[in-house]
């Protein structure tokens, strides 16, 4: 894994995927579809991450690769590049929070700032689920 | 899906297609559900777009208004750089050629909703 100051904001997908190498076939199959544009990081957390990760969650037996994912997160999350932090927040939380099942899973692998995050990104929407005791 | 175009805005409802007259003004941007796509990529865009069970309505757009309008933001985070490489994402799609009619109808109206958004954010395409 890149060190924290070695990630700006265009390079985080190529640090995404070198830390989660699971992730490069469906990154480099996105990526072919843009041709000769490039996805944002946004697009790549968001389409290429949270569907990965909510097959995690739903998952048996994977918890060394969902700690890898969220401690890349909590990197992330930790970053002082605020653009960082907002891909963790708006983009990976934020649809975490769609389903609370897989958000209380979520819980037992985030870090303390992308808990941080997620527990702001839920009151912002006005969502309900918001339980502490499993955090 | 239904496909309703009232003064100029489309708005996109599921299971239900028919023509309304009647009068809303402006577009609709306080729908509660989110449309669908018969395109996965396109329906995937949609997933990543919109929230469940919320106090705000229009997805990433309402968020952008939210923002806007009220100076709220996550610990200060906000959505506008998500919605402008969704934006370019969702023009990436419209220039595809294998879309559906009513695919590129709803593509293009999750457009809209962003640029209209973005643009009282002061972030113009």
């Amino acid at each position: 894994m890149k060190d924290v100051t070695q990630i700006h904001y265009d390079n985080v997908v190529e640090a995404l995927v070198e830390a989660v190498p699971a992730l490069r076939a469906c990154y480099e199959a996105e990526r072919r579809q843009w041709g000769d544009e490039s996805p944002g990081p946004h697009v790549i957390f968001g389409d290429v991450l949270n569907s990965y990760l909510f097959d995690l969650l739903h998952s048996d037996r994977q918890d060394d690769e969902l700690h890898k994912v969220f401690q890349f997160l909590e990197l992330l999350a930790n970053h002082e590049d605020i653009h960082l932090q907002e891909l963790v927040a708006v983009t990976v939380c934020e649809r975490l929070g769609d389903d609370p099942a897989t958000l209380h899973r979520a819980y037992k692998y985030m870090g303390t700032r992308t808990r941080q995050f997620s527990d702001e990104v839920e009151a912002f929407w006005g969502r309900q689920s918001q339980p502490t005791s499993d955090a | 899906m239904r496909s309703i175009r009232r003064h100029g805005a489309i708005r996109i409802e599921s299971h239900v297609m028919e023509e309304e007259t009647s009068a809303t003004e402006g577009p609709d941007r306080d729908r509660l559900e989110p449309p669908t796509a018969e395109d996965p990529r396109l329906q995937r865009v949609i997933r990543e777009l919109y929230r469940t069970h919320t106090r705000i309505p229009g997805g990433t757009a309402g968020a952008v208004r939210q923002e806007v309008r009220t100076g709220e933001r996550i610990g200060g985070k906000s959505h506008i750089r998500k919605a402008i490489e969704r934006r370019r994402q969702l023009q990436h799609l419209l220039r595809r050629t294998d879309l559906s009619d009513q695919d590129r109808v709803t593509a293009q109206q999750l457009l809209d909703d962003l640029r209209d958004a973005l643009r009282e954010a002061g972030f113009d395409a």
